[in-house]
């Protein structure tokens, strides 16, 4: 295929999944999606594998989907339709969490099937014994809702009654979902119209074509980039907080990553076995997690299949990144998938120095159900966490971001939950001197304090990083760590720690959720004074901070002293050896 | 009555002035250069010479990018944003979205408020809108007084829920106004009453960044003004398609930042409408970008944001106009895995494409129109400046046709097929997001660069016809005497339709529309020249998001919301493609009303007259690169010898001083009335 044809396609395609995501995010009913963003379409080839995503999507879901949609193609071959739409949200698949639920649908074209187009998003609850189904210390995954493989939903066209009714029968709120059920469903079918207009316009032999090139297009851009990686073995390893509730021992993930030609392996058989609680990953969301860090490291190749191709995996079933049912998994995307991409940004932290930062926070799920006294009306609320990211070779790292894969999804503006939920924001900023101090420092984590306004809740915490921090790199230092604190600096106040399960808040308890900054990247103790009378200007870090941290002195004029830096300075290099 | 009105458009490289003549009907253009260290000289300039009288002048109409370059340059002023305790992050964390999904290396771009600048102030008030901390004024005038020595020209204010309860942004702005009367203060809810803080707190933080600067500006050129005998308030384009006087410049500060896409396409409405084109979509295409925009049965699409940059929101109603990186000076070049790519970087007009000869190495998309020879070999300009094509035939060769190992022409070509595809895509998205099929539209093609890529970019899109303005190079000046003037206004309501009776939601609507009348009556405009529109936000009730619809007052006459809810099914149905059962309840987001001052105009403005002989001879002919026969000769005819009802089958192409068009092999062409071409084909 000429090169020109292949770059209009390209963005014709990224254009498909563009306008299937806009047309969820803007028509569906769970606020997770249409505030969130929490949405990730994509289309696949014939085979299932991924070719295309567009600029808002999640990766995590994208990387995934890729699944379950191989899933469908094996087991429904010589068995699908024009008209067929699947619904599946089974993690042992390739789904994420049971909230996230991907509709999928095979475009045919003139009777061939050419491909498919895929949407996955957050529903608001999918079922299982807390509200909202997050839920950490769940010990199976039946606690945590429906678990639906890939059925279809719509067999030629018409809905599947019965599958459908199962599944509004098991979920709070089915009007709701029924709302973004329908939402999806219309999203697949723009994506299913825009291809075949494609297929009309360009031909269906070059569509077919484009599809192949598209995944060995990516996958050469990719593999001269590992060529340029200096060969060996490289290792990291970094710890969960703690198995379950009735083990507090921290849980070990362990990856050797081998980088040999143009060719990677990461092996995570070092890692613990999986755990009695939902904190756990799959095959496909370790995979998932390790492209996601790679592709961050390589921005210009374009994510799809060809991502996937140099690079193998050897995940051992039944580990905490492999677990197999009825292992719990609700925790899985603010834990172990978390962890991956730390584990897998360390083990590339000493191949490629220049593009490696400090480790970033990890992702803080918040679920909170209860009863609005006014109203008497029963309400679920999701909240998530934005923060830091590590320090740079050459720069600091950047503050208040959401994850690494889920870049597009938008935070819920305070005014929006305060008008849905019986609640108030007292503080919703940036977390001083929370960035773990470098060269380049980390950048900043975030706080948020609201008050119980009315009636009681029961609240559910998702996450980790707590006893283990995001770590520095090259004398970087660790950020400070994460937590989810009760009445916070008062005499009420209780530690409720990230795992915590349907705890009771009442009237007027505030909640505090204290989110990590990135780890630093080099000594602190060079860092420019320039810099750091700048941070100190803008209130992100203290004076206190940068004298113990940095060997800073700040004068009454807010000004560094650099004399008497230089002197504490020498005293601090001094003590350290 | 009859008035004289004079359109004054200033870009970044020409300042446009159109003049209408109220006794002969007729209209003058006048392009002089802009003066970029003081605009208002140029204003001035092509005034005199236009050789209009100022004291004769009824309206003076106004465009200005001042608002824009300003942000986009970091221009702007000073600014202290006073927010409620604990919310000062909230410019900086935006919605929290990375705008690249893969990149470590990847930042925010700075605030436009840097974050010591940002100051909390303890009061809040909740979301029903109840106080629960007052305002302290001894609280408030000390965190000014902090800032004062730090050279603050501007104060923005946006606290926490303001947008149900304006009380306590109003009596901080009353404090700081009057303890600081030489501050720009500008508040949130004066802008909008919305919810969602990121974006109230974004726009006021616009507005107060760019007021003083506008502000000054306005000063001085209505002094300017007055002083040649003009008597009334500057007319000012804003985002929104109307004009509104300057002042207070507080209002329009923030509603300026689209002013010069908002007059063009105001203008393709126009022009269409005198051509009976009821559907058109616009591709207006400079040196560095192309604005997308939609007349759909008449109307042009609006939205309810800008962004500016990544994170820079202006929540405010504006022409829904679509920007790619796409223009003349829209560099090539490939990437990593060898594909070819076009922009969004741009070589502007220094150093521009590499045939201007100016130093540019990059090859450009104009760069690939001269050596097609689609574009004029030896100068653009209408002659007035010179080119080299031998230097943008290397650079091609050189920079894409060896790497790619293609033959230099089919690698122009390509060049050309890339920027078309981007710019179809960005219409089939604009288009596609409404539920119109695209079919229904014709295209209006305007700006330099807009005639010469239009043809392709329409059979791309599978439509068929296409509308070549007369002038389109000043399609944004001819906007500004097109317009109307226009208030927008919005109050959030945020009820279930069940817990709302339609008398109420009538009082309501009373309220903005008195509101409305008056402000139309302080800008001169009687009862009979008042219109008013009014819409309803609404959404399924579990939904965030609102579709805005228009509301017919018979709708909400009776007691039932029946009408309202049918209405709303229909829509959902159109731009979703579902819609819920017919019990589904529905909630009242907001409410909004546009008021129009309907300005006196005269004679076809946008028609000229056009002369020529009845069958014109080409100027000259040159040879052109088509993709299936090689270079072939084609004739070259100048517009100004293209007399109206003459028409011709391509290949042609058409030069004038601010554009050239291309007419494809086999297509047809018509000169309309008022001197505009449409070009059809099979």
């Amino acid at each position: 295929m000429d090169t020109i044809t292949f770059s209009v396609l390209q963005s014709a395609f990224k254009s498909i999944a563009d306008e299937m995501n806009i047309n969820m995010f803007r028509s569906a009913y769970s606020a997770v999606i249409t505030e969130g963003r929490d949405i990730g379409a994509a289309l696949f080839n014939g085979n299932g594998n991924l070719i295309v995503q567009g600029e808002s999507d999640l990766g995590v879901f994208v990387t995934m989907m890729q699944y379950s949609v191989r899933k469908i193609v094996e087991v429904y071959e010589g068995n699908l339709f024009e008209g067929d739409v699947f619904i599946n949200n089974d993690p042992f698949i390739g789904g994420t969490h049971f909230n996230d639920v991907g509709v999928i649908k095979p475009v045919f074209y003139k009777g061939k099937r050419i491909g498919f187009v895929a949407i996955a998003g957050h529903w608001a609850d999918v079922g299982g014994s807390t509200p909202g189904s997050l839920n950490s210390v769940a010990e199976e995954h039946f606690e945590e809702g429906l678990r639906i493989p890939p059925v279809k939903i719509m067999e030629r066209g018409v809905m599947a009654k019965g599958v459908h009714d199962i599944i509004m029968s098991n979920v709070r709120i089915p009007w709701e979902r029924e709302g973004d059920l329908s939402s999806q469903i219309s999203s697949v079918a723009i994506g299913e119209r825009r291809v075949i207009e494609l297929a009309d316009k360009y031909g269906v032999e070059n569509i077919l074509e484009f599809m192949e090139e598209t995944i060995e297009y990516a996958k050469v851009m990719l593999e001269k980039e590992i060529d340029k990686i200096p060969d060996g073995s490289y290792f990291f390893e970094e710890y969960m907080d703690e198995e379950s509730k009735y083990c507090k021992d921290p849980v070990k993930i362990a990856v050797k990553m081998t980088v040999k030609g143009n060719r990677m392996e990461f092996d995570f058989s070092g890692s613990d076995p999986q755990t009695r609680s939902a904190a756990n990953g799959t095959y496909s969301s370790t995979v998932s997690a390790v492209i996601v860090t790679i592709k961050s490291l390589f921005p210009d190749v374009p994510m799809s299949y060809g991502c996937f191709l140099p690079i193998s995996f050897i995940i051992p079933e039944g580990t905490v990144v492999n677990a197999r049912p009825p292992a719990a998994i609700s925790a899985m995307a603010g834990t172990v998938y978390e962890k991956v991409i730390g584990v897998s940004l360390g083990a590339l932290a000493h191949a490629c120095p220049e593009k490696s930062t400090g480790c970033p926070h990890g992702l803080i799920n918040l679920v909170m159900g209860g009863v609005d006294d006014k109203t008497g009306e029963y309400y679920v609320m999701y909240l998530f966490s934005e923060g830091g990211f590590g320090g740079r070779a050459t720069k600091d790292g950047s503050s208040g971001l959401v994850s690494l894969f889920g870049g597009g999804a938008r935070i819920t503006p305070v005014e929006v939950f305060e008008r849905k939920y019986p609640i108030l924001f007292n503080q919703w900023s940036l977390r001083q001197d929370s960035g773990g101090p470098g060269r380049f420092r980390g950048g900043n984590g975030s706080i948020k304090r609201f008050v119980i306004a009315r009636g009681t809740a029961k609240l559910s915490a998702l996450g980790d990083r707590e006893k283990f921090p995001p770590w520095g790199l090259f004398g970087g230092k660790p950020a400070m760590p994460q937590g989810l604190v009760l009445n916070m600096g008062t005499e009420r106040e209780v530690n409720l720690t990230l795992k915590a399960s349907n705890y009771l808040v009442k009237e007027g308890d505030e909640v505090t959720v204290l989110v990590a900054g990135g780890g630093g990247y080099g000594d602190p103790l060079e860092r420019d004074y320039a810099l750091a009378e700048k941070d100190f200007l803008h209130g992100l870090l203290s004076s206190e901070h940068l004298y113990q941290e940095y060997g800073i002195v700040i004068d009454d004029q807010d000004k560094v002293d650099t004399a008497a830096s230089d002197r504490l300075r020498a005293e601090m290099r001094e003590a350290a050896e | 009555m009859k008035t004289t009105n004079i359109g004054i458009d200033v870009g970044g490289t020409f300042t446009d002035g159109i003049f209408l003549d109220p006794v002969t009907g007729k209209t003058i253009v006048k392009k002089v250069h802009s003066t970029p260290h003081n605009l208002r000289e140029g204003v001035m300039n092509a005034i005199a010479q236009s050789g209009y009288d100022l004291s004769a002048v009824d309206l003076f109409m106004h465009g200005t990018t001042i608002a824009t370059n300003a942000v986009i340059e970091k221009k702007g002023s000073k600014v202290a944003l006073i927010t409620t305790r604990g919310f000062r992050d909230v410019l900086k964390i935006r919605r929290t979205t990375r705008g690249r999904l893969y990149d470590l290396q990847w930042d925010q771009p700075d605030e436009l408020v840097e974050r010591r600048y940002r100051l909390e102030l303890d009061e809040r008030i909740d979301s029903m809108g109840n106080v629960i901390r007052s305002v302290d004024k001894s609280e408030l005038l000390s965190l000014v007084e902090g800032m004062t020595s730090e050279g603050i020209e501007a104060v923005a204010i946006c606290f926490i829920n303001s947008y149900i309860n304006p009380s306590h942004e109003e009596q901080a702005a009353a404090i700081i106004r009057e303890a600081y009367p030489h501050l720009y203060v500008t508040t949130s809810s004066e802008l909008l009453r919305e919810w969602r803080e990121f974006e109230r707190m974004s726009t006021v933080s616009v507005a107060a960044y760019v007021g003083p600067l506008l502000k000054d500006y306005i000063d001085i050129l209505s002094r300017d003004s007055r002083e040649k005998g003009y008597q009334n308030d500057i007319l000012l384009m804003l985002s929104n398609g109307g004009v509104a006087p300057v002042y207070p410049v507080e209002h329009i500060a923030p509603r300026t930042l689209l002013s010069g896409p908002a007059a063009a396409a105001i203008a393709m409405k126009g022009i269409s409408k005198q051509l009976d084109e009821r559907s058109v979509i616009s591709i207006d295409s400079g040196g560095t970008s192309t604005d997308i925009a939609i007349v759909y049965n008449g109307e042009l699409m609006t939205r309810d944001e800008q962004e500016i940059e990544f994170g820079t929101v202006v929540h405010l109603p504006i022409i829904d106009v679509a920007t790619i990186g796409a223009g003349g000076g829209t560099l090539a070049w490939i990437d990593r895995g060898g594909m070819l790519n076009m922009g969004p970087t741009s070589a502007g007009a220094m150093p521009g494409p590499v045939c201007y000869n100016q130093g540019g190495e990059e090859p450009a998309l104009t760069d690939a129109n001269v050596l097609l020879g689609r574009l004029n070999q030896t100068a653009l300009l209408g002659g007035s400046f010179p080119i080299n094509v031998a230097l943008s035939h290397d650079a091609i060769a050189k920079k894409i046709a060896e790497p790619l190992s293609m033959d230099v022409y089919e690698a122009a070509q390509g060049m050309l097929d890339i920027v078309n595809e981007n710019i179809a895509n960005a219409v089939r998205r604009l288009v596609a997001n409404r539920g119109f099929d695209i079919r229904e539209f014709a295209l209006f093609a305007c700006g330099g660069a807009g005639p010469l890529q239009a043809v392709a970019v329409a059979k791309t899109l599978n439509m068929t016809k296409v509308i070549v303005p007369r002038y389109p190079g000043i399609t944004a000046a001819i906007g500004l005497l097109m317009s109307d003037v226009r208030y927008d206004y919005v109050e959030s309501v945020i009820l279930p339709l069940s817990e709302l009776a339609p008398a109420q939601l009538r009082k309501r609507y009373h309220v903005l529309l008195t509101k409305a009348s008056e402000d139309l009556a302080r800008a001169d405009f009687d009862s009979d020249h008042r219109r008013f529109t009014i819409y309803a936000d609404l959404r399924y009730m579990a939904q965030t998001h609102e579709l805005t619809m228009e509301i017919d007052p018979e709708d909400i006459a009776g007691d039932g919301w029946d009408v309202i809810a049918e209405k709303f099914h229909v829509l959902h149905q159109a731009s979703y493609g579902y819609a819920a059962s017919n019990d589904e309840p529905l909630e009242l987001v907001s409410i909004r009303c546009s008021g129009f001052g309907i300005l006196d105009k005269s004679g076809d403005i946008g028609f000229f007259e056009v002369g020529g002989a009845a069958v014109p001879k080409p100027a000259t002919e040159r040879s052109v690169y088509f993709r299936e026969t090689g270079f072939q000769q084609v004739p070259v005819f100048r517009r100004d010898d293209l007399p109206q009802g003459y028409s011709g089958i391509g290949p042609v192409i058409i030069e004038q001083m601010d554009t050239t068009i291309f007419v494809g092999p086999g297509d047809r062409f018509y000169c309309e009335k008022g001197g505009n071409l449409i070009i059809t084909w099979e």
